[in-house]
Protein backbone atom coordinates (compact mmCIF):
# COMPACT_ATOMS: atom_id res chain seq x y z
CA UNK A 1 0.00 0.00 0.00
CA UNK A 2 2.74 2.42 0.95
CA UNK A 3 4.81 1.87 -2.22
CA UNK A 4 2.58 3.06 -5.01
CA UNK A 5 1.78 6.29 -3.15
CA UNK A 6 5.43 7.01 -2.36
CA UNK A 7 6.33 6.66 -6.01
CA UNK A 8 4.06 9.54 -6.85
CA UNK A 9 6.48 11.80 -5.04
CA UNK A 10 9.77 10.05 -5.32
CA UNK A 11 9.42 8.36 -8.65
CA UNK A 12 10.99 10.07 -11.64
CA UNK A 13 11.31 13.57 -10.32
CA UNK A 14 14.99 14.17 -10.96
CA UNK A 15 15.07 17.57 -12.56
CA UNK A 16 15.46 19.31 -9.22
CA UNK A 17 17.78 16.82 -7.65
CA UNK A 18 15.47 14.25 -6.19
CA UNK A 19 16.79 10.77 -6.48
CA UNK A 20 14.63 8.15 -8.03
CA UNK A 21 14.79 5.32 -5.55
CA UNK A 22 13.72 1.76 -5.62
CA UNK A 23 11.62 1.93 -2.49
CA UNK A 24 12.97 -0.29 0.25
CA UNK A 25 13.20 1.72 3.42
CA UNK A 26 10.85 4.68 3.77
CA UNK A 27 13.09 6.25 6.40
CA UNK A 28 16.21 6.53 4.24
CA UNK A 29 14.14 7.91 1.45
CA UNK A 30 12.70 10.57 3.60
CA UNK A 31 16.11 11.52 4.95
CA UNK A 32 17.37 11.99 1.41
CA UNK A 33 14.64 14.09 0.05
CA UNK A 34 15.28 17.55 1.43
CA UNK A 35 18.73 17.20 2.85
CA UNK A 36 20.00 16.22 -0.56
CA UNK A 37 18.31 19.03 -2.36
CA UNK A 38 19.81 22.10 -0.70
CA UNK A 39 20.77 21.94 2.97
CA UNK A 40 21.24 25.67 3.24
CA UNK A 41 18.03 26.63 1.50
CA UNK A 42 15.72 27.60 4.29
CA UNK A 43 12.59 27.60 2.18
CA UNK A 44 12.94 24.07 0.94
CA UNK A 45 10.28 23.01 -1.46
CA UNK A 46 6.61 23.79 -1.23
CA UNK A 47 5.68 20.18 -1.82
CA UNK A 48 2.04 20.90 -2.39
CA UNK A 49 2.66 23.63 -4.95
CA UNK A 50 5.33 21.54 -6.63
CA UNK A 51 3.00 18.58 -6.97
CA UNK A 52 0.25 20.74 -8.45
CA UNK A 53 2.61 22.59 -10.79
CA UNK A 54 4.09 19.38 -12.14
CA UNK A 55 0.62 18.06 -12.76
CA UNK A 56 1.06 15.11 -10.44
CA UNK A 57 -2.30 16.08 -8.98
CA UNK A 58 -5.13 17.85 -10.67
CA UNK A 59 -6.56 19.54 -7.62
CA UNK A 60 -5.64 20.40 -4.06
CA UNK A 61 -8.11 17.91 -2.68
CA UNK A 62 -6.57 15.12 -4.77
CA UNK A 63 -3.22 16.03 -3.25
CA UNK A 64 -4.63 16.09 0.28
CA UNK A 65 -6.35 12.76 -0.13
CA UNK A 66 -3.15 11.09 -1.38
CA UNK A 67 -1.04 12.73 1.32
CA UNK A 68 -3.48 11.59 3.97
CA UNK A 69 -3.52 7.95 2.80
CA UNK A 70 0.24 7.94 2.57
CA UNK A 71 0.87 9.39 6.01
CA UNK A 72 -1.71 7.15 7.66
CA UNK A 73 -0.09 4.09 6.07
CA UNK A 74 3.33 5.31 7.15
CA UNK A 75 2.21 5.98 10.71
CA UNK A 76 0.66 2.52 11.01
CA UNK A 77 3.85 0.98 9.64
CA UNK A 78 5.98 2.84 12.18
CA UNK A 79 3.68 1.99 15.07
CA UNK A 80 3.90 -1.68 14.19
CA UNK A 81 7.68 -1.49 13.91
CA UNK A 82 7.95 0.06 17.36
CA UNK A 83 6.45 -2.90 19.21
CA UNK A 84 9.06 -5.47 20.11
CA UNK A 85 9.01 -8.61 22.28
CA UNK A 86 10.16 -6.54 25.23
CA UNK A 87 6.80 -4.72 25.18
CA UNK A 88 4.97 -7.99 25.75
CA UNK A 89 7.22 -8.78 28.69
CA UNK A 90 6.64 -5.33 30.15
CA UNK A 91 2.90 -5.84 30.09
CA UNK A 92 3.31 -9.29 31.63
CA UNK A 93 5.38 -8.04 34.55
CA UNK A 94 2.88 -5.26 35.18
CA UNK A 95 0.12 -7.86 35.06
CA UNK A 96 2.07 -9.87 37.62
CA UNK A 97 2.33 -6.90 39.98
CA UNK A 98 -1.38 -6.20 39.54
CA UNK A 99 -2.21 -9.85 40.19
CA UNK A 100 -0.13 -9.78 43.36
CA UNK A 101 -2.00 -6.78 44.67
CA UNK A 102 -5.37 -8.28 43.87
CA UNK A 103 -4.43 -11.64 45.34
CA UNK A 104 -3.26 -10.09 48.59
CA UNK A 105 -6.42 -8.03 48.91
CA UNK A 106 -8.76 -10.89 48.18
CA UNK A 107 -6.96 -13.35 50.42
CA UNK A 108 -7.25 -10.95 53.35
CA UNK A 109 -10.91 -10.60 52.59
CA UNK A 110 -11.39 -14.38 52.53
CA UNK A 111 -9.67 -14.68 55.90
CA UNK A 112 -12.04 -12.15 57.41
CA UNK A 113 -15.07 -13.62 55.75
CA UNK A 114 -14.35 -17.27 56.44
CA UNK A 115 -13.28 -16.34 59.94
CA UNK A 116 -16.91 -15.56 60.71
CA UNK A 117 -17.66 -19.26 60.32
CA UNK A 118 -14.45 -20.85 61.49
CA UNK A 119 -12.20 -18.30 63.31
CA UNK A 120 -9.97 -20.94 64.88
CA UNK A 121 -8.52 -22.11 61.60
CA UNK A 122 -4.88 -21.12 61.25
CA UNK A 123 -4.65 -21.41 57.47
CA UNK A 124 -3.93 -18.35 55.33
CA UNK A 125 -3.38 -17.39 51.73
CA UNK A 126 -3.31 -20.14 49.18
CA UNK A 127 -3.77 -22.92 51.74
CA UNK A 128 -6.93 -21.30 53.02
CA UNK A 129 -8.25 -20.80 49.52
CA UNK A 130 -7.70 -24.47 48.73
CA UNK A 131 -9.37 -25.54 51.97
CA UNK A 132 -12.40 -23.34 51.55
CA UNK A 133 -12.81 -24.29 47.91
CA UNK A 134 -12.75 -27.96 48.81
CA UNK A 135 -14.35 -28.28 52.25
CA UNK A 136 -15.79 -24.93 53.33
CA UNK A 137 -18.44 -25.85 55.93
CA UNK A 138 -17.22 -27.18 59.29
CA UNK A 139 -19.75 -29.95 58.96
CA UNK A 140 -17.78 -31.35 56.05
CA UNK A 141 -14.71 -32.02 58.15
CA UNK A 142 -14.07 -35.75 58.68
CA UNK A 143 -13.63 -37.23 62.14
CA UNK A 144 -10.08 -38.36 61.40
CA UNK A 145 -9.01 -34.84 60.31
CA UNK A 146 -6.70 -32.86 62.60
CA UNK A 147 -9.13 -29.95 62.45
CA UNK A 148 -12.07 -32.05 63.67
CA UNK A 149 -11.74 -31.30 67.37
CA UNK A 150 -11.56 -27.52 67.10
CA UNK A 151 -14.29 -27.47 64.49
CA UNK A 152 -16.74 -29.08 66.91
CA UNK A 153 -16.29 -26.38 69.55
CA UNK A 154 -15.86 -23.41 67.22
CA UNK A 155 -17.25 -20.00 68.18
CA UNK A 156 -17.99 -19.26 64.54
CA UNK A 157 -21.49 -18.91 63.11
CA UNK A 158 -23.22 -21.63 61.13
CA UNK A 159 -23.63 -21.23 57.38
CA UNK A 160 -26.32 -22.42 54.98
CA UNK A 161 -25.97 -23.79 51.47
CA UNK A 162 -26.00 -20.43 49.70
CA UNK A 163 -23.40 -18.99 52.10
CA UNK A 164 -21.22 -22.01 51.49
CA UNK A 165 -21.58 -21.75 47.73
CA UNK A 166 -20.60 -18.12 47.57
CA UNK A 167 -17.61 -18.62 49.86
CA UNK A 168 -16.45 -21.48 47.67
CA UNK A 169 -16.88 -19.24 44.65
CA UNK A 170 -14.53 -16.60 45.99
CA UNK A 171 -12.10 -19.24 47.17
CA UNK A 172 -12.01 -20.74 43.68
CA UNK A 173 -11.31 -17.34 42.15
CA UNK A 174 -8.49 -16.88 44.60
CA UNK A 175 -7.12 -20.32 43.82
CA UNK A 176 -7.11 -19.42 40.13
CA UNK A 177 -5.32 -16.16 40.86
CA UNK A 178 -2.56 -17.97 42.70
CA UNK A 179 -2.19 -20.33 39.76
CA UNK A 180 -2.18 -17.38 37.33
CA UNK A 181 0.55 -15.73 39.32
CA UNK A 182 2.72 -18.79 38.93
CA UNK A 183 1.94 -18.98 35.20
CA UNK A 184 2.86 -15.33 34.72
CA UNK A 185 6.16 -15.86 36.50
CA UNK A 186 6.94 -18.84 34.29
CA UNK A 187 6.02 -16.91 31.17
CA UNK A 188 8.20 -13.98 32.18
CA UNK A 189 11.15 -16.18 33.04
CA UNK A 190 10.90 -18.07 29.77
CA UNK A 191 10.44 -14.97 27.65
CA UNK A 192 13.32 -13.22 29.38
CA UNK A 193 15.53 -16.24 28.81
CA UNK A 194 14.79 -15.96 25.12
CA UNK A 195 14.96 -12.18 24.81
CA UNK A 196 17.94 -11.50 27.06
CA UNK A 197 19.74 -14.65 28.20
CA UNK A 198 22.75 -12.89 29.74
CA UNK A 199 20.60 -10.46 31.69
CA UNK A 200 18.50 -13.38 32.93
CA UNK A 201 21.62 -15.26 34.05
CA UNK A 202 22.76 -12.34 36.19
CA UNK A 203 19.62 -10.69 37.45
CA UNK A 204 17.05 -13.41 37.00
CA UNK A 205 13.92 -13.20 34.86
CA UNK A 206 11.78 -11.10 37.18
CA UNK A 207 14.33 -8.44 38.13
CA UNK A 208 15.46 -8.29 34.50
CA UNK A 209 11.88 -7.77 33.36
CA UNK A 210 11.37 -5.09 36.03
CA UNK A 211 14.42 -3.20 34.79
CA UNK A 212 13.19 -3.35 31.22
CA UNK A 213 9.73 -2.22 32.32
CA UNK A 214 11.17 0.68 34.29
CA UNK A 215 13.12 1.94 31.31
CA UNK A 216 10.34 1.23 28.83
CA UNK A 217 12.32 -1.11 26.58
CA UNK A 218 15.47 -3.17 26.38
CA UNK A 219 17.11 -0.67 24.02
CA UNK A 220 16.90 2.03 26.66
CA UNK A 221 18.46 -0.22 29.28
CA UNK A 222 21.40 -0.84 26.97
CA UNK A 223 21.90 2.89 26.44
CA UNK A 224 22.15 4.14 30.00
CA UNK A 225 25.32 4.10 32.11
CA UNK A 226 25.61 1.36 34.72
CA UNK A 227 25.28 3.90 37.52
CA UNK A 228 21.74 4.62 36.35
CA UNK A 229 20.90 0.92 36.42
CA UNK A 230 22.35 0.83 39.91
CA UNK A 231 19.97 3.40 41.37
CA UNK A 232 16.91 3.21 39.15
CA UNK A 233 13.89 2.59 41.33
CA UNK A 234 15.12 4.68 44.26
CA UNK A 235 13.38 7.72 42.81
CA UNK A 236 12.75 9.67 46.00
CA UNK A 237 16.29 9.18 47.26
CA UNK A 238 17.73 9.98 43.85
CA UNK A 239 15.92 13.27 43.44
CA UNK A 240 16.72 14.28 46.96
CA UNK A 241 20.37 13.67 46.14
CA UNK A 242 20.16 15.56 42.84
CA UNK A 243 18.68 18.53 44.64
CA UNK A 244 21.66 18.50 46.95
CA UNK A 245 19.90 17.45 50.12
CA UNK A 246 21.24 13.93 50.62
CA UNK A 247 23.95 11.45 49.70
CA UNK A 248 23.38 9.32 46.64
CA UNK A 249 21.33 6.15 46.99
CA UNK A 250 23.37 2.97 46.77
CA UNK A 251 20.81 0.80 45.01
CA UNK A 252 17.27 0.88 43.69
CA UNK A 253 15.39 -1.98 42.04
CA UNK A 254 18.48 -4.15 42.10
CA UNK A 255 18.31 -4.34 45.89
CA UNK A 256 15.83 -7.17 45.49
CA UNK A 257 18.65 -9.40 44.27
CA UNK A 258 20.08 -11.73 46.96
CA UNK A 259 23.67 -10.91 46.03
CA UNK A 260 22.98 -7.42 47.32
CA UNK A 261 20.39 -7.75 50.04
CA UNK A 262 22.14 -10.60 51.85
CA UNK A 263 25.54 -8.94 51.74
CA UNK A 264 27.13 -7.32 54.78
CA UNK A 265 25.94 -3.76 55.16
CA UNK A 266 29.26 -2.05 54.59
CA UNK A 267 29.82 -3.97 51.34
CA UNK A 268 26.43 -3.41 49.77
CA UNK A 269 27.24 -0.22 47.94
CA UNK A 270 30.38 -1.65 46.37
CA UNK A 271 28.66 -4.88 45.42
CA UNK A 272 25.73 -2.94 43.98
CA UNK A 273 28.13 -1.04 41.75
CA UNK A 274 29.83 -4.21 40.51
CA UNK A 275 26.47 -5.87 39.99
CA UNK A 276 25.07 -2.95 38.01
CA UNK A 277 28.11 -2.82 35.80
CA UNK A 278 27.76 -6.55 35.03
CA UNK A 279 24.06 -6.06 34.28
CA UNK A 280 24.98 -3.26 31.91
CA UNK A 281 27.44 -5.42 30.00
CA UNK A 282 24.98 -8.31 29.88
CA UNK A 283 22.10 -6.28 28.51
CA UNK A 284 24.26 -4.64 25.87
CA UNK A 285 25.42 -8.00 24.58
CA UNK A 286 21.83 -9.23 24.67
CA UNK A 287 20.52 -6.26 22.72
CA UNK A 288 23.22 -6.04 20.10
CA UNK A 289 24.57 -9.49 19.44
CA UNK A 290 22.49 -12.05 21.30
CA UNK A 291 25.58 -14.12 22.05
CA UNK A 292 25.87 -15.95 25.34
CA UNK A 293 28.65 -14.54 27.48
CA UNK A 294 30.70 -17.16 29.21
CA UNK A 295 31.85 -16.69 32.80
CA UNK A 296 29.53 -13.75 33.30
CA UNK A 297 28.32 -14.86 36.68
CA UNK A 298 31.58 -16.40 37.83
CA UNK A 299 33.44 -13.17 37.06
CA UNK A 300 30.93 -11.20 39.09
CA UNK A 301 31.23 -13.67 41.98
CA UNK A 302 35.01 -13.37 41.80
CA UNK A 303 34.77 -9.58 42.02
CA UNK A 304 32.43 -9.86 44.99
CA UNK A 305 34.88 -12.26 46.59
CA UNK A 306 37.64 -9.67 46.23
CA UNK A 307 35.45 -7.00 47.79
CA UNK A 308 34.64 -9.22 50.74
CA UNK A 309 38.29 -10.06 51.22
CA UNK A 310 39.39 -6.45 51.04
CA UNK A 311 36.89 -5.16 53.58
CA UNK A 312 36.40 -7.93 56.12
CA UNK A 313 35.42 -5.52 58.87
CA UNK A 314 32.98 -2.66 59.06
CA UNK A 315 34.69 0.73 58.93
CA UNK A 316 35.29 2.62 62.19
CA UNK A 317 36.09 6.33 62.01
CA UNK A 318 35.99 9.82 63.55
CA UNK A 319 32.60 10.88 62.21
CA UNK A 320 29.10 10.40 63.55
CA UNK A 321 26.77 7.75 62.21
CA UNK A 322 27.51 4.24 61.18
CA UNK A 323 31.26 4.59 61.39
CA UNK A 324 31.43 4.56 65.20
CA UNK A 325 30.59 1.47 67.26
CA UNK A 326 27.92 3.53 68.95
CA UNK A 327 26.68 4.41 65.50
CA UNK A 328 26.53 0.75 64.58
CA UNK A 329 24.38 0.01 67.61
CA UNK A 330 22.13 2.87 66.59
CA UNK A 331 21.98 1.53 63.07
CA UNK A 332 20.93 -1.92 64.24
CA UNK A 333 18.19 -0.42 66.38
CA UNK A 334 17.00 1.76 63.53
CA UNK A 335 16.37 -1.21 61.30
CA UNK A 336 13.48 -2.16 63.52
CA UNK A 337 12.04 1.32 63.53
CA UNK A 338 9.69 2.76 60.96
CA UNK A 339 10.91 4.02 57.63
CA UNK A 340 9.90 7.53 58.50
CA UNK A 341 12.37 7.86 61.31
CA UNK A 342 15.03 6.26 59.12
CA UNK A 343 14.39 8.93 56.55
CA UNK A 344 14.79 11.69 59.08
CA UNK A 345 18.00 10.15 60.27
CA UNK A 346 19.36 10.24 56.72
CA UNK A 347 18.71 13.97 56.63
CA UNK A 348 20.46 14.92 59.80
CA UNK A 349 23.38 12.55 60.04
CA UNK A 350 24.54 11.69 56.55
CA UNK A 351 24.95 15.12 55.06
CA UNK A 352 27.08 15.02 51.93
CA UNK A 353 29.93 17.10 53.30
CA UNK A 354 29.99 15.17 56.54
CA UNK A 355 30.61 11.85 54.86
CA UNK A 356 33.24 13.17 52.47
CA UNK A 357 35.23 14.72 55.30
CA UNK A 358 35.31 11.80 57.60
CA UNK A 359 35.68 8.31 56.23
CA UNK A 360 37.39 8.11 52.85
CA UNK A 361 37.59 4.35 52.83
CA UNK A 362 33.84 4.15 52.28
CA UNK A 363 34.29 5.90 48.97
CA UNK A 364 37.41 4.21 47.78
CA UNK A 365 36.66 2.71 44.39
CA UNK A 366 37.05 -1.04 44.11
CA UNK B 1 -29.36 21.81 21.68
CA UNK B 2 -27.65 24.84 23.19
CA UNK B 3 -29.74 27.65 24.59
CA UNK B 4 -27.57 30.32 23.04
CA UNK B 5 -24.75 30.28 20.51
CA UNK B 6 -22.38 33.11 19.66
CA UNK B 7 -19.37 33.21 17.43
CA UNK B 8 -16.16 34.10 19.27
CA UNK B 9 -14.11 33.92 16.12
CA UNK B 10 -14.44 32.06 12.84
CA UNK B 11 -15.16 28.44 13.68
CA UNK B 12 -15.15 28.85 17.47
CA UNK B 13 -18.42 29.30 19.33
CA UNK B 14 -19.46 30.24 22.81
CA UNK B 15 -22.58 28.37 23.81
CA UNK B 16 -24.82 28.15 26.82
CA UNK B 17 -25.98 24.68 27.62
CA UNK B 18 -27.94 23.71 30.74
CA UNK B 19 -27.11 27.05 32.21
CA UNK B 20 -23.32 26.84 31.88
CA UNK B 21 -21.16 28.58 29.34
CA UNK B 22 -18.99 26.38 27.15
CA UNK B 23 -16.83 26.75 24.07
CA UNK B 24 -17.27 24.51 21.06
CA UNK B 25 -16.34 23.86 17.45
CA UNK B 26 -18.30 22.19 14.67
CA UNK B 27 -17.13 18.73 13.63
CA UNK B 28 -15.55 18.63 10.22
CA UNK B 29 -17.43 15.51 9.24
CA UNK B 30 -21.02 16.33 10.03
CA UNK B 31 -21.01 19.83 11.57
CA UNK B 32 -22.21 18.47 14.88
CA UNK B 33 -21.41 20.56 17.93
CA UNK B 34 -18.26 19.49 19.74
CA UNK B 35 -17.70 20.83 23.22
CA UNK B 36 -14.14 22.02 23.82
CA UNK B 37 -12.85 21.14 27.29
CA UNK B 38 -10.21 23.56 28.59
CA UNK B 39 -9.15 21.10 31.28
CA UNK B 40 -7.87 18.79 28.58
CA UNK B 41 -6.86 21.40 26.02
CA UNK B 42 -4.54 24.31 26.62
CA UNK B 43 -5.61 26.03 23.43
CA UNK B 44 -9.13 25.85 24.81
CA UNK B 45 -7.97 27.73 27.90
CA UNK B 46 -6.70 30.55 25.70
CA UNK B 47 -10.06 30.77 23.95
CA UNK B 48 -11.92 30.85 27.26
CA UNK B 49 -9.66 33.65 28.43
CA UNK B 50 -10.79 35.66 25.40
CA UNK B 51 -7.43 35.57 23.67
CA UNK B 52 -7.69 35.94 19.92
CA UNK B 53 -6.24 32.81 18.30
CA UNK B 54 -4.44 33.40 14.98
CA UNK B 55 -6.03 30.34 13.34
CA UNK B 56 -8.67 30.82 10.65
CA UNK B 57 -10.47 28.96 7.89
CA UNK B 58 -7.50 29.28 5.52
CA UNK B 59 -4.80 28.47 8.04
CA UNK B 60 -2.34 25.69 7.54
CA UNK B 61 -1.22 24.55 10.97
CA UNK B 62 1.72 22.46 12.10
CA UNK B 63 0.87 20.88 15.44
CA UNK B 64 3.80 19.57 17.44
CA UNK B 65 2.89 17.22 20.28
CA UNK B 66 -0.47 16.08 18.96
CA UNK B 67 -0.81 13.36 21.61
CA UNK B 68 -4.12 11.46 21.34
CA UNK B 69 -5.71 14.15 19.22
CA UNK B 70 -8.09 16.05 21.50
CA UNK B 71 -6.84 19.57 20.78
CA UNK B 72 -5.74 18.78 17.21
CA UNK B 73 -9.28 17.77 16.36
CA UNK B 74 -10.56 21.21 17.33
CA UNK B 75 -7.78 22.82 15.31
CA UNK B 76 -8.78 20.65 12.35
CA UNK B 77 -12.39 21.75 12.83
CA UNK B 78 -11.34 25.39 12.48
CA UNK B 79 -8.40 25.40 10.07
CA UNK B 80 -7.71 24.34 6.51
CA UNK B 81 -5.19 21.60 7.32
CA UNK B 82 -3.50 20.30 10.46
CA UNK B 83 -0.18 18.45 10.31
CA UNK B 84 -0.13 16.45 13.55
CA UNK B 85 3.33 15.43 14.78
CA UNK B 86 3.45 12.99 17.69
CA UNK B 87 6.41 11.03 19.01
CA UNK B 88 4.79 8.25 21.02
CA UNK B 89 3.48 5.17 19.17
CA UNK B 90 0.95 4.59 21.93
CA UNK B 91 -0.57 8.05 21.48
CA UNK B 92 -0.39 7.70 17.71
CA UNK B 93 -2.71 4.72 17.94
CA UNK B 94 -5.40 6.99 19.38
CA UNK B 95 -4.53 9.79 16.98
CA UNK B 96 -5.05 7.50 13.99
CA UNK B 97 -8.57 6.77 15.25
CA UNK B 98 -9.25 10.49 15.40
CA UNK B 99 -7.85 10.92 11.88
CA UNK B 100 -10.59 8.70 10.48
CA UNK B 101 -13.10 11.51 10.90
CA UNK B 102 -10.89 14.16 9.34
CA UNK B 103 -9.83 14.56 5.74
CA UNK B 104 -7.59 17.47 6.68
CA UNK B 105 -5.55 15.93 9.48
CA UNK B 106 -2.16 14.49 8.55
CA UNK B 107 -0.62 12.14 11.17
CA UNK B 108 3.15 12.04 11.50
CA UNK B 109 4.86 9.67 13.92
CA UNK B 110 8.04 11.67 14.32
CA UNK B 111 10.36 13.40 16.72
CA UNK B 112 9.83 17.17 16.62
CA UNK B 113 13.56 17.56 17.20
CA UNK B 114 14.15 16.43 13.62
CA UNK B 115 11.94 18.42 11.28
CA UNK B 116 13.95 17.22 8.30
CA UNK B 117 12.43 13.77 8.80
CA UNK B 118 8.87 14.88 8.21
CA UNK B 119 9.65 17.68 5.79
CA UNK B 120 8.59 15.69 2.70
CA UNK B 121 5.04 15.72 4.00
CA UNK B 122 4.72 19.23 5.37
CA UNK B 123 4.34 22.42 3.38
CA UNK B 124 5.09 25.97 4.57
CA UNK B 125 2.53 26.75 7.27
CA UNK B 126 0.81 29.80 8.70
CA UNK B 127 0.83 28.67 12.30
CA UNK B 128 2.91 26.38 14.46
CA UNK B 129 1.19 25.17 17.61
CA UNK B 130 3.55 23.50 20.01
CA UNK B 131 2.68 21.53 23.16
CA UNK B 132 5.59 19.21 23.85
CA UNK B 133 6.80 18.66 27.39
CA UNK B 134 10.53 18.74 26.69
CA UNK B 135 13.50 20.54 28.17
CA UNK B 136 14.57 22.09 24.88
CA UNK B 137 11.12 23.36 23.97
CA UNK B 138 12.40 26.69 22.71
CA UNK B 139 14.99 25.02 20.49
CA UNK B 140 12.35 22.76 18.95
CA UNK B 141 10.15 25.76 18.21
CA UNK B 142 12.96 27.71 16.59
CA UNK B 143 14.07 24.78 14.48
CA UNK B 144 10.60 23.93 13.20
CA UNK B 145 9.85 27.58 12.54
CA UNK B 146 12.96 27.90 10.42
CA UNK B 147 11.93 24.90 8.38
CA UNK B 148 8.22 25.43 7.99
CA UNK B 149 6.84 28.71 9.26
CA UNK B 150 6.12 31.44 6.73
CA UNK B 151 7.45 34.92 7.44
CA UNK B 152 4.88 36.75 9.56
CA UNK B 153 3.55 33.37 10.59
CA UNK B 154 2.47 32.74 14.15
CA UNK B 155 3.84 30.52 16.86
CA UNK B 156 1.59 29.41 19.70
CA UNK B 157 3.64 27.55 22.29
CA UNK B 158 2.77 26.22 25.71
CA UNK B 159 5.67 26.11 28.14
CA UNK B 160 5.55 23.83 31.15
CA UNK B 161 7.87 24.98 33.90
CA UNK B 162 8.32 21.52 35.37
CA UNK B 163 9.52 20.07 32.09
CA UNK B 164 12.42 22.47 31.96
CA UNK B 165 13.60 22.11 35.53
CA UNK B 166 11.75 20.39 38.31
CA UNK B 167 13.41 22.31 41.09
CA UNK B 168 13.81 25.99 40.21
CA UNK B 169 11.27 28.78 40.47
CA UNK B 170 8.54 28.31 37.83
CA UNK B 171 8.13 32.02 37.09
CA UNK B 172 11.82 32.43 36.35
CA UNK B 173 11.96 29.36 34.15
CA UNK B 174 8.99 30.54 32.10
CA UNK B 175 10.50 33.99 31.62
CA UNK B 176 13.83 32.51 30.56
CA UNK B 177 12.23 30.16 28.02
CA UNK B 178 10.16 32.96 26.53
CA UNK B 179 13.36 35.01 26.21
CA UNK B 180 14.96 32.31 24.07
CA UNK B 181 12.30 32.82 21.42
CA UNK B 182 13.05 36.49 20.90
CA UNK B 183 15.91 35.79 18.49
CA UNK B 184 13.43 34.75 15.79
CA UNK B 185 10.10 35.98 17.11
CA UNK B 186 8.28 39.03 18.31
CA UNK B 187 6.27 38.06 21.35
CA UNK B 188 2.68 39.27 21.28
CA UNK B 189 1.13 37.85 24.38
CA UNK B 190 1.93 35.69 27.32
CA UNK B 191 -0.97 33.92 28.95
CA UNK B 192 -0.96 32.24 32.32
CA UNK B 193 -2.98 29.06 31.96
CA UNK B 194 -3.95 28.93 35.62
CA UNK B 195 -6.23 27.76 37.15
CA UNK B 196 -6.79 25.11 34.47
CA UNK B 197 -3.11 24.15 34.19
CA UNK B 198 -0.67 25.08 36.93
CA UNK B 199 2.77 26.57 36.16
CA UNK B 200 2.06 26.74 32.44
CA UNK B 201 2.58 29.71 30.21
CA UNK B 202 1.26 30.10 26.68
CA UNK B 203 3.11 32.43 24.34
CA UNK B 204 1.79 33.80 21.07
CA UNK B 205 4.52 35.19 18.86
CA UNK B 206 5.04 36.32 15.31
CA UNK B 207 7.98 35.28 13.15
CA UNK B 208 10.40 38.06 12.34
CA UNK B 209 11.44 38.31 8.68
CA UNK B 210 14.65 36.41 8.13
CA UNK B 211 17.52 36.66 5.69
CA UNK B 212 19.38 33.49 4.74
CA UNK B 213 19.79 31.39 7.87
CA UNK B 214 21.28 28.01 8.64
CA UNK B 215 18.80 25.35 9.67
Amino acid sequence: MIEPLMHIWYGNIDDIGFLAHDLTDPDTLIQNIRTNHSPTDIDGIDIRQFALDKGIFATESDYMAALRSLTIARAKHLVKKSIGPDQLIISAIKALDDTNEITNMLSERLEEWYGLHFPEIKLKGEELAVFVAQTCSRDNIEADDSLYEISRTSMGCSIGKSDEDILKNTALTLKKLYADRAKLEDYINNSMQELAPNLTTIAGGLLGARLIAKFGGIKRVSEVPSSTIQVIGADNALFKHLHGRATSPKYGLIFSHPKINTAKWWLRGKIARAFASTVSKAVRVDYYSGNIMENLESDLDATIGHIEKKYPNPPVGKGKGKETSKGQEQWKNDRQKSTRSRGNRANTVHRKSNVLDTNESRHRKV
Amino acid sequence: MPETMQTIQDGIYSIKIKGSRRIATLARKDSSLRIWDPKRSKLGVMVIKNISIPIGRDSRVLYLGASSGTTVSHVADIAKVAYAVEFSPRSMRNLLETCKDYDNMIPLLDDANHPERYSPFVEPVDVIYQDVAQRNQAEIALRNARWFLKDDGYLIITIKARSIDTTANPKKILEAEAEKLTSDFEIFSKIDLAPYHADHLAVIARKLPQEAEEK
